[in-house]
């Protein structure tokens, strides 16, 4: 990784010139080598890693004090550039993705179906029975704002970003949502309606299941 | 606006999968790092940071930073 030893690092880059700006300039090396492998395909977009790393420089610069030693110094400064980086490109991803479309009372709400299916009438029947349970379970189980940010994920919007938009925090925002989830789990669980008959009923794999994105 | 057919896995799957979580993403942020460590050296992950591989189950933001980190860790 790099012959600057992790006690080393933050001497340096706190010290006297010349040898801070020699750090320094290693260090950039390093985070730009890390985002330029971890950046480019995220999302699907084009994205430059040079674009950010000055900023994901600067964010570990001015957290140096919170480096305690339990991991390499390098290991934590990419975990720092890396939420600087993603954060970037998700901001860049979600940018046409407007929340207000989203804020109707119909938020987080399954239309009934009436579109003909090819297959057979009773798995219609429990797939429409599966959707009015979930449709009855979210109105009487979750909050408003537990519907919205629901709702922001289902659309693709980052717990982070979802967290500027509500004005909140990230911490907060997930876990609203992670109360939200266990909430309809619960529900669900009471209705009688098993992990086994939603694959059953929406063809979905075990694999699947669980494999949240 | 309502939800339409091609939300419904996608919910169900963030329903069915939800496990307990007892930290969240400010404490995942601040031991990953020694979590990353010990999963690039193939070490077995020790019971103190298992609640990070708990919480990188739950939350896929937090999970898609550290397959990023994961990558860019790599190629130092």
């Amino acid at each position: 990784m790099s012959d600057i030893a992790d006690e080393d690092w933050v001497k340096l880059l706190q010290g006297p010139e010349p040898e801070r700006g020699q750090a320094i300039e290693r260090l950039r090396s390093s985070l730009l080598r890390a985002l330029s492998h971890s950046l480019p395909q995220r999302y699907g977009l084009s994205f430059q890693a040079e674009d950010i790393v000055q900023d994901a420089l600067l964010k570990v610069l001015t957290s140096l004090d919170s480096f305690k030693g339990h991991s390499r110094f390098l290991t934590w400064a990419v975990v720092i550039a890396t939420r600087v980086g993603i954060s970037a490109v998700r901001r860049k991803y979600t940018k046409d993705i407007s929340l207000d479309a989203i804020q109707a009372a119909d938020r987080l709400r399954f239309e009934r179906s009436s579109e003909a299916r090819q297959a057979a009438d009773d798995l219609v029947d429990q797939r429409q029975y599966l959707i009015d349970q979930l449709n009855a379970l979210i109105e009487s189980s979750l909050s408003d704002r537990q519907r919205l940010a629901m709702r922001g994920a289902l659309e693709g919007i980052p717990v982070d970003e979802l967290a500027d938009r509500l004005s909140s925090n990230r911490n907060a925002v997930y876990k609203l949502l992670h109360d939200g989830r266990l909430k309809l789990k619960a529900a669900l669980e009471r209705q009688g309606i098993t992990t086994e008959m939603v694959q059953t009923t929406l063809g979905m794999s075990p694999r699947t299941i669980g494999d949240f994105r | 606006m309502f939800l339409t057919e091609r939300h419904i896995t996608p919910l169900i799957q963030m329903v069915v999968g939800a496990q307990p979580d007892p930290i969240g993403c400010d404490d995942c942020f601040g031991r990953v790092a020694e979590y990353a460590e010990f999963q690039l050296a193939n070490l077995e992950i020790p019971e103190a940071l298992q609640a990070i591989e708990n919480h990188l189950r739950q939350c896929p933001c937090c999970r898609d930073e550290y397959k990023a980190l994961l990558e860019g860790l790599r190629a130092l």
